[in-house]
């Protein structure tokens, strides 16, 4: 699904921190990996590659067997809206849009028509339970239910793979657990997830996890 | 992109401005008054235009218009003038029959129409009238865009039977107290009595106020010369023939011909006593006017225009910052720099498009005030109202590219971690 060789990541470009050196990962199609690091391990910098929203300082990075660096930034943008699905610690949702309007964003960038963009949004916010909070706006939502909503919005897309940085960080620990159990259960339905995580009991849960400090990554158990 | 595309994206522009509704309609005002300020300054310029075109059209563009004028006092001492000392003077000046007759055979294919001048005063009753009396034949009349408004015409037979019948333009019938007021009642030109019979309306240029009676009547009763009494001394002037209009056949031979007459004229007068009036030269500077006069107009506009169009960009500026994070989720989830650009671009332009519109309606609120002041009509034209909103539209364009092409040049990243 996902392959990294020798990726280098220097910030700013040139003679700055290296921020990942080296790196090599593979993720196939259909697996869990947690990415367990302490925070400035280089962990963030690793997911916004994983998730072809930054391009590395070296190596190769090819995302379904292409090498993203040969991708023009219509492509890019293309790739990421239908193939890969963000959830962030922060939900990021757009603060002026409803639960509904933001779930059906990523749609509007596919060229998705309206009618069925709500049909789509409605029946992935179902799947989280938010079939009633359709019409809010974010800031009248729990902090699970942002959640929850982030995740409605990386999922309507059908993305192959799905990309979380710390979901549970900004959440207390039943809500982080019911957002696991989400994870769990995209994952026996063959979703590929990559986790980000400094938290061992979230890493506790993930079949396999990779560990990162200081830009170096290396395979491992929790 | 496609139309329904299009439609939300403008849509989503729309509910962003409303979202700050205060700071949008200040933004707007900037393009409502520059916009404004072009529709009033168009029509207005067009009603100028119109009204000093339609004038001039008046006095017949395929004319040349040659009018006896009395030259000025040092001039007349030392030319035509003979004296004796009993104190009496004979002074000619102005246009004579020879004249005629030459300008005549220089252009045989013009037609050439002769007007009497009546140097006497005009009364009526004890009010008198400041204007200009001429003789002329009933043709006359057709060499200019003439209206009767009341009464009728000088006819031949008025002419050739001499009668005292006269016709007075719009102003001079106003003078002597309206239209109404003085058709069928006596006026006195000298000491002759004449019935108007007819009110006309006709280029004020030619004659603001002119009181018209038939040739055979003007030569009949007054002749060439008239008498005026001053302290021990009597002033005869002689003018043979008060006006010629020649009336070329093609606007084509105008500008050689007035040369020649103009030519012609220098040689066989030793005084400046013969004004020449050639319609088409005073539309074309006129229209050199106007231009310039419409393009000053145009940029005091577009300075308008230009200080709301900055006014769109500062604020679009400001969103972009506001909007970085929300720029970053966009770029997360499909959105490419191209899709952005035309986020911010929409909004721009739909402010700039709104503002047009409520703009066009201001302008056409302010047409009949400027009017007023300026004494010139406004003429509403439909393409000007398509020009301010095209413009309108073009600086949502400009001034929103900037914005937009910065926001979509920011990186997915940067905007993530922006706080």
């Amino acid at each position: 699904m996902i392959r990294l060789v020798n990726i280098g990541k220097t910030y700013p470009a040139g003679a700055g921190v290296r921020a990942l050196i080296s790196v090599n990962l593979h993720i196939r199609e259909g697996q869990y990996v947690g990415i367990l690091g302490p925070s400035g391990s280089g962990k963030s910098t690793l997911l916004n590659l994983l998730g072809l929203l930054d391009v590395p300082t070296s190596g190769e990075l090819r995302f379904e067997g292409r090498d993203v660096a040969t991708l023009s930034d219509q492509e890019l943008s293309r790739l990421r809206g239908r193939a890969i699905g963000f959830v962030f610690q922060s939900f990021h949702l757009v603060s002026h849009l409803s639960v509904s309007e933001n779930v059906e964003l990523p749609l509007f960038y596919q060229g998705v028509p309206h009618r069925e963009r709500r049909e789509r949004a409605r029946a992935q916010l179902a799947c989280v339970n938010l079939a009633h909070r359709l019409h809010h706006l974010p800031r009248q939502l729990s902090g699970g239910e942002c959640q929850r909503t982030a995740i409605a919005r990386a999922l309507v897309t059908e993305p192959k793979l799905v990309l979380a940085d710390e979901p549970t960080g900004n959440l207390d620990s039943k809500t982080g657990t019911e957002i696991l159990a989400l994870f769990d259960a995209l994952h026996a339905q063959g979703k590929t997830l990559a986790v980000i995580t400094h938290d061992l009991s979230v890493a506790s849960r993930i079949p396999r996890i990779v560990r990162i400090a200081d830009g170096i990554l290396s395979e491992g158990a929790a | 992109m496609n139309a329904a595309w299009a439609m939300e994206l403008a849509r989503d522009g729309i509910r962003n401005l409303r979202r700050h509704k205060l700071r949008s309609t200040l933004t707007l005002l900037g393009v409502v008054f520059g916009v404004g300020a072009v529709v009033t300054m168009l029509a207005i310029g067009e009603g100028a235009q119109r009204t000093v075109l339609r004038e001039i059209e008046g006095l017949g563009l395929n004319n040349i218009i040659l009018d006896s004028v009395q030259p000025p006092e040092a001039a007349r001492d030392t030319s035509s003038s003979s004296s004796n000392r009993r104190g009496m003077s004979l002074f000619s000046y102005g246009l004579t029959e020879r004249d005629t007759a030459r300008i005549e055979a220089l252009i045989p294919t013009a037609s050439v129409a002769v007007g009497h001048l009546v140097k006497q005063k005009v009364f009526q009753g004890s009010t008198r009238l400041d204007a200009r009396v001429l003789g002329v034949r009933p043709d006359y009349f057709s060499l200019f865009r003439t209206e009767v408004i009341a009464g009728h015409q000088l006819s031949d037979i008025a002419d050739i039977n001499g009668q005292p019948v006269a016709v007075l333009t719009e102003p001079a019938a106003v003078a002597l107290g309206g239209v109404g007021a003085v058709m069928g009642r006596t006026i006195r030109i000298g000491w002759d009595y004449f019935e108007v019979i007819g009110v006309i309306r006709m280029p004020s240029r030619l004659a603001a106020a002119g009181v018209f009676i038939p040739f055979r009547t003007a030569q009949r009763l007054f002749g060439t010369t008239s008498v005026k009494r001053e302290s021990g001394s009597l002033e005869f002037t002689r003018t043979e023939v008060g006006q010629i209009v020649i009336r070329m056949p093609d606007a084509l031979f105008i500008e050689d011909a007035s040369k020649a007459i103009a030519h012609l004229i220098r040689e066989t007068h030793e005084t400046s006593d013969v004004s020449t009036m050639v319609p088409l030269d005073l539309l074309q500077s006129k229209q050199r006017t106007q231009r310039v006069l419409n393009m000053v107009l145009i940029a005091i506009a577009a300075i308008s225009l230009l200080v709301g169009g900055i006014g769109i960009m500062n604020i679009m500026l400001a969103v972009v910052t506001e909007r970085i994070p929300e720029i970053g989720v966009r770029r997360a989830i499909g959105a490419s720099q191209r899709d952005i650009m035309w986020q911010f671009l929409a909004e721009t332009v739909v402010l700039s498009s709104v503002g047009g519109l409520i703009g066009v309606l201001l302008g056409a609120a302010m047409v009949p005030v400027a009017s007023q002041f300026t004494g010139w009509p406004g003429v509403f034209t439909p393409g000007a109202v398509i020009v301010a909103l095209v413009v309108s539209w073009l600086v949502g364009v400009v001034f929103g590219l900037a914005p937009a092409v910065q926001a979509a040049r920011l990186k997915p990243v940067e905007c993530l971690r922006y706080e």
